[in-house]
């Protein structure tokens, strides 16, 4: 099974070979293996985990707002926001969620700023947790 | 004929002018190898995205509000895609003549022709007609990032799903290659989607397909983020547009500088020689006088 990981400014992961990876959708955690029927996903904010074939560690990545489309050749996922463990700033995330918090208690927001602000939450909680 | 020191001077001021525009050039050279990074990249990205929206549209027959065409077009917006400085040789001029010839012939015809400008030149021209645009966008070459492309986009769904524009045009700059590029109109909204060519067993698979959530939400948010991503790749190839104009003009500049200074050096030995020749000339003949 193939991975292909992309975003509009880069290309994160072409044709790697893999064993299993679990994508954030909306409505929870998909896990795919090899075989799995065809399948178009949005994917929400979270962490997404694949499995290198021929090695049993688990890589991940924090990822937001994208699409996952499963054929039989692999697995496309199109992302708009990806962040690798490296990328990870521990303060700048803890501080980013007490901002965004603070924000969703004390500001009277529209809908679409509270799901940003929601987004973000979750997004820097993710990355805390690689 | 000027005098020595004149020339001197021009030759001085002109070997100063070379060293600016070739450092420019250069400079436009690095960036430009940046921007067509940047293009490729997202070449992918953009494929693997028109061919989802394309299956699913042709399979689940599904339609949606930004794909609907409208019979008669009374409302245009025209996004103009310039640059923020100059010295790029006809990159900016072009696109500024499309657009004046556009809003002369379209103006008439049309209920209501509205613009939006990115990128200083094309504002400015403008701005010199007494046309201003209802929005305006500057520092793009500096700043350009996917959330810049997608915030301009988001703003033009919400027109046109508002009803108030029935139909948004861009023109820019393609990019064909560092020498060449080409002024382009292109329809933005609605958005056309290609037929896919799928034979009988892909057809098959696709109906198969599991979507999580409904095919109707996946359209619309597939639609959404592409037409952001064609935002993206335009403003990325009018950036790359921009470096490579520039970088022509400057390797011009710096041809015709050197031009200049070997012909200003000729004029100056010219004038070396015959004031030396004059000199001797003025000492032979006093020479001369005195044997006498």
């Amino acid at each position: 099974m193939k991975l292909n990981v992309l975003t509009p400014e880069k290309k994160v992961l072409v044709n790697q070979e893999i064993t299993e990876i679990t994508v954030p959708v909306q409505s929870g955690e998909r896990q795919i293996l090899p075989g799995h029927v065809p399948m178009i996903a949005s994917l929400g904010t979270g962490v997404l985990k694949y499995k290198i074939a021929g090695s049993d560690i688990q890589n991940k990545f924090v990822i937001s707002w994208g699409y996952c489309e499963v054929n039989p050749e692999g697995v496309n996922i199109l992302a708009e926001f990806i962040m690798s463990k490296e990328e990870v700033n521990e303060d700048s995330a803890r501080s980013n969620i007490v901002a965004n918090k603070i924000k969703l208690v004390n500001e009277i927001l529209t809908d679409a700023d509270y799901e940003i602000a929601l987004n973000e939450i979750q997004k820097s909680e993710s990355a805390l947790t690689l | 004929m000027a005098n020595l020191k004149d020339i001197r001077m021009r030759i001085d001021s002109t070997k100063n002018t070379q060293q600016i525009t070739k450092a420019m050039k250069l400079v436009s050279a690095a960036k430009l190898r940046r921007a067509q990074n940047n293009i490729t990249n997202m070449r992918p990205y953009a494929i693997t995205l028109k061919k989802v929206i394309a299956n699913i549209t042709a399979t689940q027959k599904v339609s949606h509000p930004l794909m609907k065409k409208k019979d008669n077009v009374k409302n245009v917006l025209l996004i103009v895609l310039t640059s923020d400085r100059g010295l790029c040789g006809g990159f900016n001029s072009g696109i500024n003549k499309f657009a004046e010839k556009y809003y002369q012939d379209n103006k008439p015809k049309l209920a209501k022709l509205d613009f939006i400008f990115i990128g200083k030149r094309g504002l400015d021209y403008f701005a010199r007609r007494d046309i201003k645009g209802i929005q305006s966008f500057l520092k793009l070459d500096k700043e350009i990032s996917y959330d810049l492309a997608k915030g301009v986009a988001e703003n033009l769904i919400k027109f046109f799903l508002d009803g108030e524009y029935d139909e948004i045009r861009m023109v820019y700059n393609e990019f064909r290659s560092a020498i060449s590029q080409v002024v382009t109109c292109e329809t933005l909204l609605p958005i056309e989607v290609d037929k896919p060519s799928l034979d009988a067993i892909s057809r098959q698979a696709s109906n198969d397909i599991i979507f999580d959530p409904s095919p109707e939400a996946i359209v619309e948010d597939l639609l959404k983020k592409n037409f952001n991503l064609q935002m993206y790749r335009a403003m990325s190839e009018s950036v790359a547009s921009e470096h490579g104009a520039r970088m022509t003009a400057m390797e011009n500049a710096s041809n015709n500088a050197k031009e200049m200074i070997n012909r200003l050096t000729l004029t100056y030995n010219k004038a070396r020689q015959e004031k030396i020749t004059t000199e001797l000339i003025e000492i032979v003949s006093g020479a001369e006088a005195l044997k006498v």
